[in-house]
């Protein structure tokens, strides 16, 4: 089953460089938006069926950690796990961000392999277990 | 410094591995190839003492990390696009250092800029030491400024 994937991040190198490594990873990828912030995420998930978020910590205008607040005040929404992606690395800093409701860590730079082992948890912790079997490190 | 000196060298090796799928040249090599200009980007850690990472990075080698990291399928990787491409290696690369770095409890990272001068102000740096690297034949040279 294909999933869909929303990239939020203010550097649209950033996006680019997510994207590629979302492609390289073999997940079964349908639709991959972008957003250049917590705001603009919004706007786009209440407009497209997205099955997971990818989001900066930093951003302008609504930061990761405003962006999951937001998203879990509205039921729609709740339930779409929601991956930080940082260059924080930091366990204590990384706790402090998964109290906020955050699905997953991931810390830049991260491997294909990392994202689809974390994306897979994240999604089967939604889906009973629909996305469990993710690619085997022989696979890349 | 000399910790730190190391603790740079090796994020910038796993930021470039990762992001960009190069791995340096061995230092024995031949790196006498010619350089184009090189490209900047400097990130600031605050805390005291405040330190800024630069990166200096030849072009055609930024390029390439561009091209690399964002797939071949994208098609011209200008300048403007290389720029942007450093600063989020730079802001990486900060955040690799801090991770490792064992006094980096209650410091942050700035905002990348390509202007060192606009990290802190046009200060005198009270220390400084520079790691060079080379991929593919060409220069990425890393420096730390100290500002006590």
């Amino acid at each position: 089953m294909m999933f869909s994937v929303l990239i939020v991040d203010d550097s649209d190198v950033m996006r680019g460089i997510v994207r590629k490594v979302l492609a390289m990873s073999g997940l079964p990828l349908a639709d991959v938006f972008e957003a250049g912030d917590g705001l603009e995420a919004l706007a786009l998930l209440v407009k497209h069926k997205v099955d997971i978020v990818l989001a900066d910590l930093n951003m302008p205008v609504m930061n990761g950690v405003q962006l999951i607040a937001e998203m879990r005040g509205i039921p729609a929404l709740a339930a779409i796990p929601v991956i930080v992606v940082s260059t924080e690395g930091r366990a204590s800093r990384i706790e402090d961000i998964m109290k906020s409701g955050a699905s997953g860590f991931l810390t830049k730079p991260f491997r294909p392999e990392e994202a689809a082992k974390l994306i897979v948890e994240a999604l089967g912790a939604e889906t009973d277990g629909r996305y469990r079997k993710y690619p085997q490190e022989s696979d890349f | 410094m000399g910790d730190i000196e190391s603790i740079l060298r090796r994020a910038i090796s796993e930021v470039v591995e990762r992001m960009c799928f190069l791995l340096p040249d061995p230092e024995d090599g031949d790196l006498s190839a010619e350089g184009s200009e090189p490209v900047s980007a400097s990130i600031g850690i605050t805390g005291q003492p405040r330190l800024r990472i630069s990166i200096h990075v030849d072009r055609d080698l930024a390029r390439l990390m561009a091209t690399n990291a964002l797939g071949f399928e994208e098609i011209g990787v200008d300048d403007i696009k290389v720029g942007h491409f450093l600063l989020e290696i730079a802001n990486v690369v900060g955040g690799k250092f801090l991770l490792v770095w064992d006094d980096s409890a209650g410091r942050d990272l700035t905002i990348p800029t390509p202007d060192a001068d606009a990290v802190f102000g046009p200060l005198a740096a009270s220390a400084a030491l520079s790691v060079d690297m080379y991929y593919e034949g060409r220069s990425f040279a890393g420096r730390i400024d100290v500002f006590s």
